[in-house]
């Protein structure tokens, strides 16, 4: 906290300050917020001589101040990217979100959504029986669309690949055309893959709040999921701080990945496969198979599309992927160009490490929250107008639940179509080629003779 | 929901804002109902934070007690009074 030396390098890097012009969204105005009652009670100079070194009381006034602007903060990071010391003001918001929370001045947003997560398992409380219609639904409609049977499986045990998505690809668009790629992309490789029901959640609110125990007891369905359905590989959807939980957090909360030393998370390590990443992002895995050309993609099925890609902020800052430098902006960018042939990056300062927040990232993406949303897309919004200016750009990629709604709901203020942002996966579904099933002459011939029978059967009757 | 609020034009990539002060002061989320924050194992109602830092310092101040009173011994002890 105290390493800050106000040179002021962060303070033009936040969405939110460059959005709203308000000084506290400056992210070392808002470290102060901490920093200034840390001062107060952690140091000799706060105790004693408190007006000297800007110390202050954590009284309700300042409380209130914390609550708005740490509010205000999508722990995105990009202000620790230039900052020469590296202080990180996603760390100190989920800390003063933690204090407020542990003197009972919890948001509704997180909380409610914590609360369906650990009890139901996903943040939108989906029974198990819904859960499952829902994907017997759209097995029925790619089928119908693709005359292709692609399966979604769910509690199948003995599975090689347990998916943890975030419950938005369930039901809402975009989200949901990215699944329908996933399944695809699964049915083309012919792996035998998963769902959870007890586990069908991979975003963790618990994050945001800065809890760790609330982030580890999500966190533990999955485990308990991955052992029940003794599967060997753990995978994760479209979704940037899932993908940032599982890359960073995983092998404490868990034991997927390195470090497990629980009894459970040691069990659970030697069931994974170690010849796989633990856990794999989906991109890695369709990423992997394109190298392999196991994949054959129409491009021309995009070409009515040109397209730009959003990094997300939680994965292009706290994860990797594909175990290469950069990996994280270099496969999701390498999948799309694969997949189609109008491909244009956003300005180099508003994409990769640099990338600009969606504005509804770490918790605040609720509507009571719109305005501060609007105010915080506005730097991404301009830098997608320029290429839609220079490029005729019309189609948004994000891998990211909490930015394609963000967008869909903030593209349309600032005239773009709503329906612009998609998942990664829909231009893979769109574009993949998929082997219809083959049909052996002895089936033909059991089924003419079938229907042979049931005309001689009909004629009799009559 | 009311969205009588402003939305901003789009200005030449990229310029820094003039400095506007206090103008998101009142953009707090709603605050959780007590139901929510008790599953969770958070208090549920706003603590008096005045009471709970009075109560630390006062800790505080009783370990300083107890470490004096531990030095007394220590100098009895080394009978350097």
């Amino acid at each position: 906290m105290d390493a800050c030396v106000k040179c002021g390098a962060c303070t033009d890097k936040c969405h939110y300050f460059l959005g709203s012009s308000d000084p506290k969204n400056m992210p070392v105005a808002r470290q102060d917020l901490f920093r200034s009652v840390y001062r107060r009670h952690f140091t000799f100079a706060g105790k004693y001589f408190p007006k000297l070194v800007g110390a202050k009381d954590l009284n309700d006034e300042m409380l209130d101040d914390w609550y708005n602007y740490f509010h205000q903060c999508s722990q995105c990071r990009r202000c620790s990217v230039f900052c020469p010391y590296g202080i990180d003001t996603a760390e100190i918001s989920m800390a003063a979100r933690e204090v407020l929370d542990t003197v009972g001045i919890g948001q509704k947003y997180c909380n409610q959504i914590l609360g369906k997560a650990i009890t139901i398992g996903n943040n939108l409380g989906l029974p198990e029986p819904a859960l499952r219609d829902t994907l017997l639904d759209l097995e029925e409609e790619i089928e119908e669309e693709t005359g292709v049977a692609v399966k979604y499986p769910l509690d199948q045990k003995g599975s090689e690949i347990l998916l943890i998505t975030p419950s938005a690809d369930f039901f809402a668009e975009p989200h949901i055309d990215g699944l329908i790629g996933y399944g695809k992309v699964f049915h083309q490789d012919g792996v035998r893959w998963t769902m959870s029901s007890y586990a069908a959640e991979g975003a963790n609110f618990g994050m945001f709040i800065g809890s760790y125990d609330i982030m580890r007891k999500a966190a533990l369905r999955i485990r308990k999921a991955a052992l029940d359905l003794e599967v060997s590989r753990v995978m994760v959807g479209e979704c940037g701080h899932a993908w940032r939980v599982a890359y960073s957090f995983w092998n404490t909360l868990t034991g997927v990945g390195a470090g497990a030393s629980d009894e459970f998370g040691i069990k659970l390590q030697k069931q994974l496969d170690s010849r796989y990443p633990q856990p794999q992002h989906i991109i890695e895995y369709t990423y992997d198979l394109i190298q392999r050309g196991k994949l054959e993609f129409d491009k021309s099925k995009n070409d009515h599309r040109v397209v730009t890609f959003h990094d997300s902020c939680n994965v292009a800052r706290a994860t990797n992927m594909g175990g290469i430098p950069n990996g994280q902006f270099i496969l999701p960018r390498e999948v799309i160009k694969a997949v189609c042939n109008n491909y244009v990056d956003m300005e180099r300062s508003t994409i990769m490490e640099s990338t600009f927040c969606c504005g509804g990232g770490g918790g605040i993406l609720t509507d009571d929250l719109m305005e501060i949303r609007i105010k915080g897309a506005m730097p991404r919004m301009q830098a997608l107008k320029e290429v839609e200016k220079s490029n005729a750009v019309d189609t948004l990629v994000a891998i990211c639940a909490i930015c394609k709604s963000q967008f869909s709901k903030v593209l349309p203020k600032f005239n773009f179509e709503p329906d612009m942002i998609v998942s990664a996966h829909q231009l893979v579904s769109e574009a993949i080629i998929m082997d219809k099933p083959e049909i052996s002459d002895s089936e033909i011939e059991a089924d003419t003779a079938k229907i042979k029978e049931e005309t001689k059967e009909t004629e009799t009757s009559k | 929901m009311a969205d009588d609020f402003e939305i901003p034009e789009l200005p030449t990539y990229l310029e820094i804002p003039e400095i506007n002060e206090g103008i998101m002061d009142g953009d707090g989320p709603f605050k959780s109902a007590e139901e929510f924050q008790i599953q969770l194992g958070f208090p549920g109602k706003k603590l008096r934070i005045g009471r709970k830092l009075l109560l630390i310092k006062w800790a505080n101040l009783n370990l300083s007690i107890v470490l004096f009173k531990f030095f007394g011994c220590l100098c009895k002890m080394w009978r350097l009074y």
